[in-house]
Order: C-alpha cells, then structure tokens, then sequence
C-alpha cells in the first residue's frame, strides 16, 4: 500500500503548468568536447508572470541588474536539480558540476534563458557518446526540444553527429517514460 | 487589511515538491539526487503533454491577435481552445480527481451531485487564483508569482488539512450509518451537506493556469479578456469533472448491480467505507508532501 501510494502521489498534484522549448548546442574543441549551450525557451503565459516578476523597471525588457537577479533568485538553486538535465557519458549517469554564462533575454515576449555546461571530455580513435535529457521529474515543467534545437559545433580534428531521439524507460515503480534526449557522439578523425 | 494579506501571500514560504521552481524562494530543502537516478516520472502519453502545449501556445497566440484586432473570430477561436485546454488540463493528473473518485464511490449516485462538485472544484479553484491576483497586483502591489508561493503552500495545507477532517466525518458518518441501520434519508441528507465543503476544501488552491492565464490578461493590459478567458477554462474543467462523477456514479450502480439484493447493502457500506478511507489516506499523503 505504501509503495502504491508512493507511486501514486505524483499524480495528485496538478501538471504540468509551465511549458519550455529546450535545446542544446554542443560545443568542441579540436581535442574534444567542452561543454553544451542549454537555451530554454518558456510559453507566452509564464514569460507573462516570469517578466512580470523579475522586470522590476516595467519596461519589458531585462536589463543587466534585472539578469543578475534571475540569476541569484530564479536560477542558480536549480544546481540542486541538477539544472533538470539527466547526463549520460557512455551510458554512465553523471551530474552536470555547474552553470556558467547565464544569460537571459526577452524575445517577442517570450522569456529565454541559456547557460553553458561544462563537460570537458578529450576525444578518441573510439566513439564516445553523451546523452542529455532535459526533464523535471516533478512534471511541473514539460520539456521538449524543439524541432532543429540540436546544434553542434563540427572541429575539423573530429567525427561529430548530434541528433534528438526518443528514449523509452522504465521507473522502479513500473510507468513506462518516454524520454526525449539529446544524443551527440564524437571521435577523433582518422588521420 | 493590506497588512494581514501581506503576511497570508508573503510570509509562509517554502517550497513543496510540486511548485514553480523558478521563482525565489524555490531552493527546497536538501539536494535532490540526479533526477536520472530517481525518475519516477512519469511522462505520460506524449501526445497529452504535446496537446495541451499547442492549446496554451494557441490561446496565448489568439489573444494577442484578438488584442491587437479585436474582431469576433479570434476572441470566439481563444474562448473556445481556453475550453479543451480546461477540459484536457482537468482529465490530466491532479485536479482532486482521487477524491472525486472516492467522493463519489462514498456517496449515493446522484447527477445534479456530480455537475454541481465539479462546477464548484473547477470554478472555485479559478476564484482563487482571481482573488490572489486581484490581491498581489492591485492591493499589495507585488508579483503575483513571488505571492503565489507563499500563498498556495499555506492554502494547500489547509485544503489537506479539511480534505482529511471531511474524510473522517465522512467514515464516522458511514460507522454511524452501519450501526444504525435504516437511517438512509439521513444519510443522504448529510451527503448533501458535505458536498460544499469538501468542494471548496478542493478548488481552496489556486489553480496554476488560471493565475499565468490572468498574469497574462495583465501583461496585455485586458484583464477581463483574460477573465474571461479563466471562465472558459474552468467551464472545460468543469465538464471533464463532471463526467468522471458520472462516470464513477455509473460504475458504482452497475457494480452493484451484480451484487444480490441480499447483499447490495452490505457491498455497498464496504464501498463507501472504503472511499472514505482513501480520501483520508490521500488527504494524510498530500499533507505530509506539503508540510
């Protein structure tokens, strides 16, 4: 009984509320990876509340104070929850060590945020593969990423690809989760 | 006035699991592991997320244009896709559907029942979400997230707390009943009188959607487009609640309609026991989850 109410209890809470376009651009060097750009991207209702909340000026735009303070009050907690990216290295689970450069901005009324991540992995003659699945496990926030929101970086040293895929899982309570993730596999070039 | 709402909006923080996580505040307690480790979500069927997605793209998109050129075709289009949104929003988790289920599995079948629970939880839930809007924007003058966090902790810990005391009036009225057998007017009567609050100590908190809905009206200086908009929203809500009401009522009757003559009246005691017993137990779940 307890497990089933365990189980159950995220499905007593209303969800999901917020609504974000997430996507990720990988960046390399011509000895590896170094990290990803993350951009979320939130729906014109909670951009709505997002600005009216952080925009203390009014004017609908962010300055750099008003930046600043997303940053320390709506931002930099979310290490706790891993930034809600779930990180594979070679099918390993690896939590992201920080966030830098957060920047965010307001374009056509929608708020955007981004963030780099860095994962400094050097490549070799044999594939390496990171996968990245944006997800809050509370579903109060429904990623997606959006249709062309893979990008990457191409170095002539290296073999890149980088794509979306579906992903289907299964939790330890049994529900059945289709993840979408981020897939980027890298080697170093022949020479 | 100001100052005892500042205090209600304001003063209670703290962030239970299920809140906005980026609005201040929202730091919670301890770590959470990486979510890859613990995902006990949850996705549920794409298609459902995906759906409700372009709805509320859609609504938003269509109020903007109705804002701009304020002709019939997109206000009538935004009213109408604000009504599914409601509708498929309501039939997703939450909404206090676990206890509209045991409500009713609780109750004596009754139609007019089932439309009125669901019109109260659905509208009630939306008048609270206007009334702590109304109350952050124009009153106190603050944001209404940075109000809403405070405030829907300390109204969610109230609506728990009446769901599980209603839960247990609920149980002692049906021990009652058991003992007292025969007293089915009685009975009925007070089922009728616990359907008010145990809808208001349901729709107590403020619905998330309704709240940005409105922030939203705010940012495009129509407010009461944006009201009006909550209203069609709570009616698509209200017409998915009432159908699984009735949904449940029916199952109810034709469960027991298998049962014999004999023992219809005993099943149907163990049933609403029963019900009663979930309310409480979810009631004492959701509390933990908050307090």
């Amino acid at each position: 009984l307890v497990l089933l109410l365990a189980a159950a209890t995220p499905f007593l809470e209303a969800h999901p509320h917020i609504w974000i376009d997430s996507s990720v651009a990988f960046r390399f060097t011509d000895d590896g990876l170094a990290g990803f750009t993350v951009t979320w991207v939130f729906d014109d209702m909670n951009s709505a509340a997002m600005i009216e909340l952080y925009d203390t000026s009014g004017d609908r735009r962010l300055d750099e104070a008003e930046v600043r303070g997303i940053r320390t009050d709506g931002f930099e907690h979310l290490y706790k929850r891993s930034y809600f990216l779930q990180l594979k290295v070679d099918g390993r689970a690896r939590k992201p060590e920080t966030a830098t450069d957060f920047q965010a901005r307001v374009d056509k009324g929608l708020l955007v945020y981004s963030f780099f991540v860095p994962l400094k992995l050097a490549a070799t003659a044999r594939d390496s593969t990171v996968t990245i699945a944006v997800m809050d496990d509370t579903w109060y926030v429904d990623f997606r990423v959006p249709e062309g929101g893979v990008a990457s970086s191409q170095p002539r040293s290296l073999e890149v690809s980088a794509r979306a895929a579906q992903q289907r899982e299964t939790s330890p309570e049994g529900w059945v989760v289709n993840r979408q993730e981020v897939r980027v596999q890298f080697r170093r070039r022949a020479a | 006035v100001k100052p005892i709402a500042a205090a209600f909006l304001l003063g209670i923080g703290g962030t239970a699991a299920f809140a906005n996580p980026f609005v201040p505040g929202a730091t919670g307690g301890a770590d959470r592991r990486p979510a890859l480790e613990s995902p006990r979500l949850v996705a549920g069927p794409r298609w459902f997320a995906d759906a409700q997605r372009k709805l509320n793209a859609r609504v938003a998109a269509l109020a903007r244009q109705a804002k701009e050129q304020p002709t019939a075709a997109p206000v009538l289009l935004a009213l109408a896709l604000a009504f599914a949104y409601g509708m498929l929003h309501a039939l997703g988790p939450g909404h206090g559907k676990i206890f509209t289920l045991n409500y009713f599995l609780s109750e004596k079948p009754d139609l007019a029942k089932g439309f009125l629970f669901g019109a109260m939880m659905s509208f009630l839930d939306s008048l609270s979400a206007l009334a702590l809007v109304s109350a952050a924007y124009f009153v106190l003058k603050v944001a209404v997230l940075e109000a809403a966090e405070g405030a829907t902790r300390t109204l969610r810990i109230v609506s728990y707390l009446l769901i599980t005391g209603i839960g247990v009036w609920h149980l002692i009225a049906h021990i009652r009943h058991d003992h007292g057998h025969g007293h089915e007017a009685e009975t009925r009567g007070a089922g009728h009188r616990r359907l008010l609050p145990m809808a208001i100590s349901i729709g107590l908190v403020p619905c998330p959607v309704a709240m940005v809905l409105l922030v939203f009206g705010l940012s495009l200086d129509a407010f009461g487009f944006g009201i009006v908009l909550t209203v069609f929203l709570s009616l698509g809500a209200t017409v998915a609640l009432t159908l699984l009401a009735i949904g449940v009522m029916a199952l109810k009757t034709g469960a027991l309609s298998l049962v014999s003559a004999a023992e219809r009246s005993r099943v149907t005691h163990v049933v609403e026991v029963a019900g009663s017993s979930m309310i409480v137990l979810f009631g004492v779940v959701l509390l933990a989850s908050v307090a």
